[in-house]
Order: C-alpha cells, then sequence, then structure tokens
C-alpha cells in the first residue's frame, strides 16, 4: 500500500514537473528559418528573429511585428538565453559549432527544393518545436492548396523570369511551383541561369512567370527595368508571383502554385 | 592636336559602332539587314534599345570620367590625379549603400539622392578642411584620408548589411554597370553631366594656367582666393 502511495506520489510530481517544464526558448538565424518559427512556436517562445523577418518578401512579415529582430551573432543568442535555434542558411558553421559546444541546440532545416522535401522540413521543425499537430495542420493546407492548383496550366511550357533575367530549371521550387500549378518548365537546363535580354527579344517565350518584379526598381543595372524586357513579354506574362511567396523555398510554396493556377484558369489558359 | 583629336574621335565612332554590332546573341547578316531597314523589329529592338544606349551611356560616362581626372590633375597639379583622389565619389558611394542597406533602394531616386548627398558632404568637408591651405598637397592628403574613411564606413555597411540580397545590392550599385541602359536613363544622366562639362570649361583657363605652376598662373594673372567660389580666379590689374 505504502508502496503504492510512492509510487502514485512520485508520478504526480514528475507530472507536475512535467507541466511546470520550462518553454523552449526559440531564436532564427535566417529568413528562411523565421518562417518556419512564425508559423508553429508561440509568440512567447520566440527570443530572436532574423534582421529580415519584417522585410517585404517575408512571408509572415505580419507576424513578425512586435517580435525581438536580433543579428544572427553568438553573442546575440546566448544573451537570448536561447535553447534552440533553428536556420537554413544562415549563420557559420563556426556560430554552429559554438553555439553546441555551449549547449545550445541547432536544428539545421533540410534544403528545400520540392513539395516533398517542403513536407519533410515542416515535420522536423514542427517536431523541434513541439508542434507537431501545428505542422501536420499546415501540411494538410498545402496539399489542399495544390490539389486546388493542378492541371491549372494544362501542361503548357512557361518560363519564369525575375527581374535580374533569372529563370530557374529543374530541380528548383520554382520548377516544383509551375509543375504543380500544372505547367512545364520552359527553362531546361538545372538549376538558376540568366536569360539573355537580347534571346528574350529575339526569341520571346510563349508564357512568362515573374517573380519578384516588385522589387525590380531596386535593382538598378538589372534588365527588369529596361523597356526591352516589357516589350518581349508583353500580353505573355500570366502571372506576376510576389517575392513573399518565392524568396524562401516552404510548405507556402504551395500559395505561389495557387496563385499562378488561379491566374491561368482567369486568362483561360 | 587637332589631328589627334580627329584620330580619337574616329575612335570613339569606331567603338560605338562595334558595341552596336556586338553583344550576347549573334546575330545574322540578314537580321543586321532588318536592324537597319525594319523599324520595330526584333532585330532592330536589339541593336537600337539596347545596345546603342549601352554604347551611349559607356561613352558619356568614360568622356565624364576622363573629365574629371584631366580637372583634377589641372587642379592638382599631379598627372596620376584621378576622379576619386579627393574622396567625394568615395562618400558618394557610401551615402548610396547606406540607403540599400536600410531598405529605402525601392523609392525612385533615393540610391541617387543618397549619392548625391554623400558626394556634397565629401565635397563640403573637404573644402571646409582643406582650402585654407595653398599646397596641392594638402588637397590630396585630405582627399586621400576622406576616402579611406568613406571606404571603410562602405566596408561598415557591408558588414551590417542585413542580407547577403542587400549586400549584393551594394556591391552592384558601387561596381556600376553600362549594361541594360535605356534612352531614359542616357536622359537622366545628360543634363548633369552637361552642367558638369559647363563648369569645367568654366574653371579651364584657369586650370590650363596652372599646369604650368603658380608663378606662371599668377603672371598670368590668375590667383588663388582662399577657397571660395571661384579659388582660382584673373586677377583685376
Amino acid at each position: 500500500m505504502i508502496g503504492r502511495l510512492a509510487g502514485g506520489l512520485a508520478a504526480a510530481l514528475s507530472l507536475s514537473t512535467a507541466g511546470a517544464a520550462e518553454p523552449l526558448r526559440v531564436f532564427s538565424l535566417d529568413q528562411c528559418a523565421d518562417q518556419y518559427v512564425l508559423a508553429l512556436s508561440p509568440r512567447s517562445e520566440v527570443v530572436g528573429l532574423s534582421p529580415r523577418a519584417r522585410a517585404a518578401d517575408s512571408y509572415l512579415r505580419d507576424r513578425a511585428l512586435g517580435l525581438p529582430i536580433r543579428r544572427p551573432s553568438l553573442e546575440a543568442v546566448l544573451a537570448s538565453r536561447a535553447g534552440l535555434v533553428v536556420r537554413t542558411w544562415g549563420g557559420s558553421p563556426g556560430l554552429q559549432r559554438a553555439l553546441e559546444t555551449r549547449g545550445v541546440r541547432v536544428l539545421t532545416l533540410p534544403e528545400v527544393n520540392d513539395f516533398a522535401q517542403a513536407r519533410r522540413a515542416l515535420r522536423l521543425a514542427a517536431e523541434a518545436l513541439g508542434r507537431p499537430a501545428a505542422g501536420a495542420r499546415l501540411t494538410a493546407e498545402m496539399d489542399a492548396k495544390l490539389r486546388r492548383a493542378a492541371g491549372a496550366g494544362r501542361g503548357a511550357a512557361a518560363l519564369y523570369l525575375t527581374p535580374s533575367a533569372f529563370t530557374s530549371g529543374p530541380g528548383t521550387h520554382i520548377d516544383a511551383i509551375l509543375r504543380a500549378a500544372g505547367f512545364r518548365n520552359a527553362a531546361r537546363a538545372a538549376g538558376y541561369a540568366p536569360v539573355p535580354l537580347e534571346r528574350l527579344v529575339l526569341s520571346p517565350p510563349w508564357a512568362v512567370v515573374t517573380g519578384f518584379f516588385e522589387t525590380a526598381p531596386t535593382w538598378r543595372w538589372s534588365p527588369g527595368r529596361h523597356p526591352s524586357l516589357a516589350h518581349a513579354t508583353a500580353g505573355r506574362v500570366i502571372a506576376a508571383l510576389p517575392g513573399r511567396v518565392l524568396g524562401c523555398p516552404g510548405w507556402f510554396m504551395a500559395d505561389a502554385a495557387l496563385s499562378l493556377a488561379e491566374a491561368a484558369r482567369a486568362r483561360r489558359f | 592636336m587637332r589631328r589627334g583629336l580627329v584620330a580619337l574621335a574616329a575612335a570613339l565612332v569606331a567603338a560605338l559602332a562595334l558595341s552596336a554590332a556586338l553583344g550576347e546573341v549573334a546575330l545574322t547578316p540578314a537580321q543586321y539587314v532588318a536592324a537597319l531597314t525594319q523599324p520595330g523589329s526584333p532585330p532592330a529592338e536589339i541593336l537600337w534599345a539596347i545596345r546603342l544606349p549601352r554604347g551611349l551611356a559607356a561613352a558619356l560616362v568614360g568622356g565624364a570620367l576622363g573629365l574629371s581626372g584631366g580637372l583634377m590633375q589641372g587642379l592638382l597639379r599631379n598627372p596620376l590625379a584621378d576622379p576619386g583622389v579627393l574622396g567625394v565619389s568615395a562618400f558618394g558611394g557610401l551615402g548610396a549603400s547606406l540607403v540599400i542597406a536600410l531598405g529605402a533602394a525601392a523609392l525612385p531616386g533615393a540610391v541617387e539622392g543618397g549619392a548625391l548627398a554623400g558626394a556634397l558632404l565629401g565635397g563640403a568637408a573637404l573644402t571646409g578642411l582643406a582650402a585654407r591651405f595653398r599646397e596641392p598637397e594638402v588637397l590630396i592628403l585630405f582627399g586621400v584620408a576622406l576616402s579611406a574613411g568613406a571606404g571603410a564606413g562602405t566596408a561598415l555597411v557591408f558588414n551590417l548589411a542585413p542580407s547577403p540580397v542587400a549586400a549584393s545590392e551594394v556591391l552592384a550599385w558601387l561596381l556600376g554597370s553600362v549594361e541594360n541602359r535605356s534612352f531614359a536613363d542616357i536622359a537622366l544622366a545628360v543634363l548633369p553631366l552637361a552642367a558638369g562639362v559647363a563648369l569645367a570649361a568654366y574653371a579651364a583657363r584657369g586650370l590650363r594656367q596652372l599646369t604650368l605652376g603658380e608663378e606662371t598662373a599668377a603672371l598670368s594673372g590668375w590667383t588663388w582666393d582662399g577657397g571660395g567660389r571661384r579659388p582660382w580666379r584673373r586677377r583685376r590689374s
């Protein structure tokens, strides 16, 4: 009897300790990691976001308002007493080593170039942040958007173009977005490559999907400001996707795919 | 002298023609013919709207830099002087870098305004510091110091840039390019360049005398007035 009571007391104490466990203190090192933290972590757990969390091309920039913005430095992370640091490309390997030797857990999210990788990255982030249900909900929303986007392009070839006249070939998240909306990528070479302005003028693509063109005035030397590019693509732009859904590869690539699909259907593509 | 100028002008025209003939895409002879005979055709767009403004922009900017270099060499009596020696362009670069790093680059004219404000600040600092001294070496030394200071400031902007994207925007602006220029860009640059040419022409006679030495300039009636609006002016006899 006494043994049972002692066991029950121990279990109760253990539960109570678990319930009173200190909340996570989460620090994000770069804009792409910011999105996972902003989407999944409670605001009270966020002790640091990257300096670009509130930038115009940050998908969840509105949620970043009021949260601490800190430089991705060892000093800033240690001063914030972060327990978990989330990163994609931000912070140097040296910073990661320095944090880990001081007992700070660092979660480096895997590269995302398609929707299967986006699901995996979301699951890993949600588990590390202790919010697996929220991660599953976002994954379900992403899949629902992908179902709505599917087939809109009817297999037509479309060329993705940035203000710097760069395009994205197979193996990139842009390629995944185009295919999710039912388009075929007109860029054949893998990865990112420039498209000469003169080539665009001489052989204009049949259909164009632009990205980041709201930032074109920023790039003083880019073809995106040149009148010849506007002439070459006039009437051929299916959708102008904003940087906020393209800047980081993640579950919100589905938003880009859905926008593209809706634009294509509106044009009776 | 005149023969040399004619040769240089001919070389400039040849360079412009070559610049219009060559580009990212190799045009066929038929496309060159189309460019010359069919306005509005894609080859014409390439030749007249892409390549010609690029060549003209290079000629204009190169001419302006050459003129600035000539002025600096005359003023400082140093054949190695260049437009950047007084630190004014370094301050211009710092002003533009700050605007870009602070995220205001998308505002029309903000970067150019920042560069102009920086250049004016650098020029004012130089005038305030160095104009009291007669020796051109003082001007050069202050200029080098200001240039180094502004360069360090720009390096700091790189270090504190909020993202690699912002840093690459700053770098692209500092390097500059004549690629992707349109006639609108050239129109924007022509007025300030013309003002610079007019000021240079105004100062030319005094500077020309100065290249022969201060004493010769003084003997010819040109004198130092202490760094006022007209540092070298003709003495009233």
